[in-house]
């Protein structure tokens, strides 16, 4: 990496430090929304860029890391067990909880999916999540569409991530965590042999890689990411319901990592960042040309997001570098 | 086991699997011949509701007004494929998903623009309202008139594809498309004319489920993953397989519903039964997709041997 | 008498109606080159598929080193010492030079599932991948994007990468495809020069270069094997010669 690259990776990290402390909550707010998303694209990106595989059922996964959260909420509050066992309100406690189910369910479906390729793949990923979905609508024991309202977020032991700023180091802490993670995975011996199997799965083959297993173990990091993202994102908005592990969410997360740029460690930051701004801020411009317009600031974002997949492929961070990673 | 209910059930299967078969039969073409994932299929099927509760209002015959209304979306179809989709085949399926997904997007929001985001009611014209008697019961004629049109379409459809110049390409560009190509058959009019294709008959379904279910903005998606399922458990690129799929999930989503708590409440409490069933139910499909998948993993019948 | 490292048994396999290898028996000794040639459609590249492992045979056996393998996917046959280069030129263009070699290396070079340190730095991938790099004459183009290479270099690096690891048995096909003179001649000296230690099969339709490297040649016509032997064995038979040899002569 460039001597200017880091310097701007410096002012991003310094900057991302300091906004806490300009007071404003609604600013802090923002940017633990778009933190939280970033990490959820980044671990997309897992399977999305270094395996080349399009899930589109991502955000089952997130669905189940907030649910985790919601169901040991609800049943705490209550007073009773899940399942003969005591519920837990520690917020490790359910990353792990949240990694175990996923993972579980990344397990039972990627052992589908990941037998299938192209388009039978998106597909099924859809399928499961969908599947999912209608699960969680249909429970109404959690409240079934109208979800779960969280009085309180989860306990952290010492950390009091009650408080905004807290919860919002504590959150970009998870994600700087992971993007190391990420790095030192993309030069790994684990990341090539994926990224091999996504240029030329039948020449990885050939090698002597079962690349099966590679990509079913990829699947399954991905999922467990994200849905310690999902737990995270339950707690910043105190919400967790069905919408969560809606297909457009999935594509919500494809867009960011697309937009910002896929196969790079921070193009699903930016992409992030991107596309939470456009839905934050565009609305409000639009309005300034015609009253109520930006209610449907989407019908800009439709061709717009055409636009990327003709010609920007790469996204903003291609766009910026003109270059890959 | 109520033989009276099981007939009905097995109507509303039926009816809800023909409307599935129209959805999946341009899709699967679609898929199989340009290797094109699709999204914004479902807006078709959104289009073609949308169009026909317009067009009633202009032309105040059901008829007509749906023809005009497939006409409509057909064009649409073939104005996006040649502005937006031809540049994609070919490309990497993400780029496809993320083109469309836009598209869905553009659409939805379109439509909330054009007619507002409440849902509209279509009042099914007199000849259709009502109901005949079907051993003793009541049962609605718009559906018996759905699963007509709907298997009408599918006969139409195996003569074209089977006794048709048209229907020879698309079986050879299923086949091999690289071949066709090579036989100097102009690829881009034929991709074009088999999208128009599938976007009419994305749109009939709508048109056909406007009257039964609301005409609202959003409505494409759900029967587009149902497509897909579809699709999956038929085999890509197989008309014959998107049949016998659409029948398989009609039939099993519409029987699970209806049956499942009852079967549970055999064993269970009532409202445990109630709950489970109904949570079940809904993903029986998906469910069936996977075993499906387990054993037959090209679909049960693959367009290709 | 020298061993026999690769034996396949009546391999059969069909496509609906057609038979693309009707009962196809071969075996290569330890050390020699076999060719492999016959018309197009003759169904050596099927044949190849069946011993690779990518396609699965109706029925035959497959033996490598007397080990029955006929059941086992591609990657455990490659892991055995059966390596394959493909007819169309199948590396990694998404890296480069050196790491396309220094993976192929890395499969045989204990477990990849390491997630933390840097597999691009290792010297104990990288060195080999150096030297193999330096035997087949890409050196130079260590560090490049492999997808920039020319078509020569490509088919070479192709080459490399099955070498990796160090394989009993090589399958071939067609290496020379789109050489120019010289480039074909630099490869069939490379090819050349991998005897004794290597046992190839070699698919090829450049006559030259198969009379040039071939111990033993087989002739593949219609799925079915109609001659084996040496060479100029083979040159002289009548029934190749109509089948084949005369194909080319004709013309």
């Amino acid at each position: 990496m460039g001597w200017r690259w880091r310097i701007l990776l410096a002012l991003a990290l310094l900057s991302a430090l300091l906004i806490p402390w300009t007071g404003d909550d609604y600013l802090v707010k923002l940017a633990t929304r778009i933190l939280i998303f970033a990490l959820a694209a980044s671990a997309l990106d897992l399977v999305l860029g270094l395996g080349g595989l399009v899930s589109f059922g991502h955000a089952a996964f997130l669905g189940l890391g907030a649910y985790v959260v919601g169901i040991m909420f609800l049943h705490d509050f209550e007073g009773t067990g899940f399942l003969g066992l005591a519920p837990s309100q520690d917020i490790f406690v359910q990353f792990l909880l949240a990694a175990l189910v996923a993972g579980g369910f990344a397990l039972a479906t990627g052992a589908v999916c990941l037998r299938t390729r192209g388009v039978a793949f998106i597909m099924i990923t859809l399928a499961f999540a969908q599947m999912l979905f209608f699960f969680f609508v249909s429970l109404r024991r959690y409240n079934g569409e109208d979800g779960i309202a969280l009085w309180n977020r989860s306990r952290g032991g010492w950390l009091e991530l009650e408080d905004q700023r807290t919860f919002y180091y504590f959150v970009l802490a998870c994600l700087v965590l992971f993007l190391v993670f990420a790095a030192r995975l993309y030069h790994s011996r684990f990341g090539r042999v994926v990224r091999g199997s996504k240029d030329n799965d039948r020449r990885m083959r050939a090698l002597g890689f079962p690349t099966y297993r590679y990509r079913l173990t990829a699947y399954l990091l991905s999922a467990v990411v994200t849905s310690i993202a999902g737990v995270l994102l339950a707690n910043a908005t105190y919400f967790v319901g069905p919408a969560y592990l809606s297909w457009h969410m999935s594509g919500q997360l494809i867009v960011m990592v697309v937009l910002g740029g896929i196969g790079t460690l921070f193009g699903p930051v930016l992409g992030a960042a991107l596309f939470i701004l456009l839905e934050e801020f565009l609305p409000d411009v639009l309005d300034l040309f015609a009253a109520g317009a930006g209610e449907y600031w989407m019908l800009l974002l439709g061709p717009l997001l055409v636009i990327v997949a003709l010609f920007a492929r790469r996204g903003l961070l291609g766009v910026l570098v003109g270059t890959g990673r | 086991m109520d033989l009276l209910l099981l007939l009905q059930q097995t109507l509303n299967g039926l009816q809800l699997g023909v409307m599935l078969f129209l959805m999946a039969a341009g899709l699967t073409l679609i898929f199989g011949i340009m290797d094109l994932i699709n999204l914004a299929h479902g807006s078709f099927y959104m289009l073609g509701a949308y169009l026909t509760a317009w067009t009633m209002g202009l032309v105040d015959a059901f008829l007509p007004a749906i023809a005009l209304a497939l006409l409509i979306t057909a064009a649409v179809g073939f104005l996006v494929e040649v502005t937006a989709l031809r540049r994609l085949y070919g490309r990497d399926h993400l780029y496809q998903v993320l083109a469309t997904f836009g598209l869905i997007l553009f659409f939805n929001e379109g439509l909330k623009l054009l007619f507002g985001p409440q849902p509209i009611f279509l009042q099914p014209p007199a000849w259709l309202s009502g109901q005949v008697p079907l051993f003793g019961a009541p049962y609605p004629v718009i559906r018996l008139a759905i699963i007509a049109v709907g298997l009408a379409s599918a006969l139409l459809l195996w003569w074209l594809i089977g006794h048709t110049r048209l229907g020879m390409l698309i079986r050879a560009g299923a086949d091999d498309r690289e071949m066709v190509q090579a036989l100097g058959v102009d690829i881009a009019r034929l991709f074009g004319l088999i999208f128009a294709l599938g976007a009419a008959l994305a749109a009939l379904a709508g048109a056909m489920a406007g009257p039964v279910l609301a005409v609202r903005i959003g409505m494409g998606e759900d029967i587009l993953i149902l497509a897909f399922v579809v699709i999956v458990i038929g085999g890509i690129g197989s008309i014959r397989g998107a049949f016998l799929g659409a029948l398989l999930v009609g039939l099993v989503d519409t029987y699970g519903r209806a049956m499942l708590p009852d079967l549970l409440a055999m064993f269970l409490e009532r409202t445990v039964a109630d709950a489970a069933g109904a949570s079940i139910a809904s993903m029986a499909i998906y469910i069936l997709m996977a075993l499906v998948l387990a054993f037959r993993p090209r679909g049960l019948l693959p367009a290709r041997s | 008498m020298s061993e026999e490292v690769l034996r396949a048994v009546d391999l059969t396999r069909r496509f609906g109606g057609v038979i693309a290898c009707d009962r196809v028996s071969l075996a290569l000794r330890r050390g020699e080159i076999h060719a492999l040639i016959g018309p197009n459609g003759a169904g050596k590249t099927t044949f190849l598929n069946l011993l690779s492992g990518e396609l699965a045979a109706d029925s035959g056996r497959i033996l490598l080193c007397g080990r029955d393998i006929t059941r086992l996917p591609t990657h455990r046959r490659a892991r055995l010492g059966l390596a394959r280069s493909f007819q169309i030129t199948s590396i990694l263009p998404g890296m480069s030079v050196l790491e396309n070699v220094s993976l192929a290396i890395q499969a045989h070079a204990g477990s990849s599932f390491r997630f933390f340190a840097d597999a691009g730095r290792d010297p104990a991938l990288n060195e080999p991948a150096s030297e193999l790099l330096a035997r087949v004459g890409l050196r130079e183009c260590a560090g490049l994007p492999a997808a920039r290479l020319a078509h020569g270099q490509k088919r070479v690096l192709e080459l490399a990468m099955a070498l990796a690891g160090d394989p009993e048995v090589l399958l071939l096909d067609e290496p020379l495809a789109g050489l120019g003179p010289e480039e074909g001649r630099r490869m069939v000296e490379l090819l050349a020069g991998l005897r004794p230690r290597t046992t190839m099969l070699l698919v090829e339709h450049d006559m030259d270069a198969v009379f040039r490297l071939a111990d033993r040649v087989t002739v593949l016509v219609y799925g079915r094997v109609i001659a084996s032997g040496d060479p100029d064995g083979i040159r002289r038979d009548p029934e190749v010669r109509s089948a084949y040899l005369g194909e080319e002569e004709g013309g």
